[in-house]
């Protein structure tokens, strides 16, 4: 038998030893390999053979199905539960989703209010000067028109400046 | 075709459980398998159990090829049928010696039944401790190379080198006197 494998016995030696040890350790392996194959091992009768092969059969039968089974089942089988496995985890541990809160800006809310009320207010001075002011200019109240006008826009500007004060 | 697509063939018949693929496989593999045990054990008898478990094994195990040198494969799975042998021989062995303490003489050739039918090389493996008479048997029968051996035997391979230089020079030098 050959036992070569085309392998160069002297190369690997020579990683370990010198090339002429080397060299003769592959003759060595040589010269043993010859003396092997000159003295064959007996081989399996045929009855042997034939009962193996009786057993082979008859393990096939007996456990065919598990062994050599196609896969392409096993794998969805293994899918599927791990599938079930994963719905029922979720159902088990699922929570009802707590209320969202309305998204509120506080200080939106709060100050629209105060200042619809202040809005109010100051348009109804407003617009209680303004006719107070047009009576005047028109001479309607009798008095001293200009100081009466004069103080008049002084204080209308401070009402206007006091709004956009907040 | 080559004999590798004829042998990928082959494989690939037994993954899917065809019978005749495994007997295409035992026609192939049989006799070198056959001649490995033989020259381990030097038993027929144990040689005939060592392959049919050998073939009940590889078509429960087929599977777990998963490509790369067959051989190297088919004779990982041959070695620890081998092993697994020899450690139930050594656990005998262990209870027939002290059976042996109570109940003496007994015959000496029981160890070796096979004995007096080994042919010279046999008589002259036996000389040989059991781990050099492996790993020369595996590399003659497996035809591996030394890197696939020292993979398979997890060791560097200069020792694998060493192991199967001083093994086959003994055996050598035992053969020629």
């Amino acid at each position: 038998m050959n036992t070569q494998k085309n392998e160069n016995l002297k190369a690997l030696f020579e990683t370990l030893v010198g090339p002429r040890e080397a060299e003769q350790a592959a003759d060595d392996i040589r010269r043993a390999d010859r003396i092997l194959s000159e003295h064959p091992a007996p081989g399996p009768s045929e009855e042997l053979l034939a009962q193996i092969k009786t057993q082979v059969r008859s393990t096939i039968e007996r456990t065919g199905r598990s062994i050599f089974g196609p896969l392409l089942p096993k794998i969805a089988a293994v899918a599927a539960v791990l599938l079930v496995g994963a719905v029922i985890s979720l159902r088990l541990f699922e929570k009802e989703p707590a209320p969202v809160p309305p998204t509120t800006i506080p200080w939106e809310v709060d100050n629209l209010v105060a200042q619809d009320a202040d809005l109010a207010a100051f348009s109804a001075e407003i617009e209680q000067i303004e006719s107070d002011l047009l009576a005047l200019q028109l001479g309607e109240n009798g008095s001293n028109g200009h100081l009466d006008l004069t103080e008049l826009e002084i204080e209308l500007m401070e009402i206007s400046g006091d709004f956009w004060k907040g | 075709m080559g004999r590798n697509d004829d042998l990928g063939r082959v494989i690939r018949g037994c993954q899917a459980g065809e019978a005749g693929s495994f007997e295409n496989l035992i026609d192939a593999y049989a006799n070198r398998c056959y001649g490995y045990f033989y020259r381990l054990t030097g038993d027929r008898e144990v040689s005939d159990e060592l392959l049919s478990e050998l073939f009940v094994k590889l078509v429960l195990k087929i599977r777990q090829y998963r490509g790369g040198a067959f051989e190297t494969w088919l004779f990982r799975v041959a070695s620890n049928v081998f092993h697994d042998w020899l450690r139930e021989k050594q656990r005998q062995s262990k209870l027939l010696e002290a059976e042996r303490h109570r109940n003496r003489p007994q015959a000496a050739e029981d160890e070796h039944p096979d004995i007096y039918e080994m042919d010279r090389l046999q008589t002259e493996l036996e000389k040989l401790d059991t781990d050099t008479k492996e790993v020369i048997m595996l590399r003659f029968y497996s035809q591996m190379s030394f890197r696939e051996m020292a993979a398979l035997r997890g060791e560097p391979i200069g020792t694998t080198l060493a192991k199967v230089h001083r093994g086959l020079k003994k055996l050598r030098e035992l053969m020629e006197q």
